[in-house]
């Protein structure tokens, strides 16, 4: 979206314009549900954080800062709920993921499935890195946000977001080769 | 050494680049950790393509929607209950019941003021009645002082002199 056109939206919206607030959702809604869905997995539950942030977003619009993009904002929102909700979520999801993964596995299928068993896997180790680090990981990897965009997102200095996404990296490596048996490397 | 740097390849510098590409070319380790890094990030990036989309987007974006209408209403009535609790009324009642108190006493004040002004009104007319007054009266005393004056000079009879005075008063 323009910048000027989603600065207008935002301006109306904070004067009280649903309608100019629609639009808006309707602009963001995709990359929201596709963010929180990275962290949560279940769609429902992701359908309920991105709910509850763009609530979150209407509540606070008359102090949102100019100076961000408002992906940046909405996505510190979405991270920081999703964080949030994530221990009670993960838990309930973990056991179900292993299950499926198992499961597909198995059955040797075919591109698609493996494409979808590789993303489950990513995912499902994704939730097992710490909040820092899965949120570091989630916008860097798998959203593509700029590393400048990420600091601003969670709050954080350049080399505190390096750090966090070479453990998370390490941990993800890791976890494939031991799901597709990469030979480990000796490393310098 | 320069493991952290082939982890982060995306996130370094040129200059790190140029120095981690240098010894990577001299590390058989560190190439193959360098070529597994790139395979990794390569099947992240192909995941990270995916994204999910709502199955009711529609539906999502009502359901938002709804949810801000109803805060929207309940900010509205929240302002209401904030503005017509009792609290709120006696507050009211006080704050009309001091304004009252200030605008009856500033008519008061006014009223007194306006008499004050009226007394003030006659002190100046009798100042300046009285300064009509001593100036008629300096005047007079000028007038009569010219009589005697002219009367006295050409005669010395004291009744030939209180007839001229008789004349000119006449």
């Amino acid at each position: 979206m323009d910048k000027e056109i989603e600065f207008n939206l935002i301006e109306r919206s904070a004067k009280g314009n649903t309608a100019a607030f629609r639009a808006l959702v309707e602009a963001n809604q995709a990359f929201a549900i596709s963010l929180a869905s990275r962290f949560v997995r279940d769609v429902t539950d992701a359908e309920d954080i991105v709910q509850e942030a763009f609530i979150r977003v209407w509540k606070n619009l008359n102090r949102y800062d100019f100076n961000f993009r408002f992906k940046t904002w909405l996505g510190k929102i979405i991270t920081n709920l999703c964080l949030d909700a994530g221990k009670s979520i993960k838990q309930r999801q973990t056991q179900a993921l292993d299950h499926s993964i198992t499961h597909q596995a198995n059955e040797n299928a075919t591109n698609e499935l493996e494409h979808e068993e590789l993303r489950k896997i990513i995912l499902h180790l994704a939730q097992q890195l710490t909040p820092k680090q899965q949120a570091v990981f989630v916008l860097r990897d798998l959203e593509q946000l700029e590393p400048d965009e990420v600091c601003k997102v969670l709050d954080m200095s350049n080399g505190n977001m390096k750090s966090n996404l070479y453990y998370a990296r390490v941990h993800i490596k890791a976890g494939l080769e031991k799901y597709y048996q990469i030979k480990p490397q000796n490393q310098t | 050494m320069y493991e952290q740097s082939i982890y982060l390849w995306e996130e370094i510098s040129p200059e790190e680049k140029a120095a981690v590409s240098k010894h990577v070319e001299a590390c058989p380790n560190c190439a193959e950790l360098f070529q597994q890094i790139q395979v990794m990030q390569e099947r992240v990036t192909e995941v990270s393509a995916k994204k999910t989309i709502a199955p009711n987007a529609a539906q999502l974006t009502s359901r938002i929607m709804q949810a801000v209408h109803e805060q929207q209403r309940s900010s509205h009535v929240n302002l209401a209950t904030r503005l017509f609790s009792p609290f709120q009324l006696i507050r009211y009642a006080c704050a009309t019941l001091s304004l009252v108190l200030v605008i009856s006493f500033g008519l008061e004040y006014t009223h007194t003021g306006t008499q004050q002004k009226t007394q003030i009104t006659t002190l100046e007319e009798g100042v300046i009645l009285s300064s009509a007054i001593i100036r008629s009266s300096a005047a007079d005393r000028k007038k009569r002082k010219s009589i005697f004056s002219a009367c006295k000079a050409p005669f010395t009879d004291q009744l030939a002199y209180r007839e001229c005075i008789k004349q000119q008063f006449q």
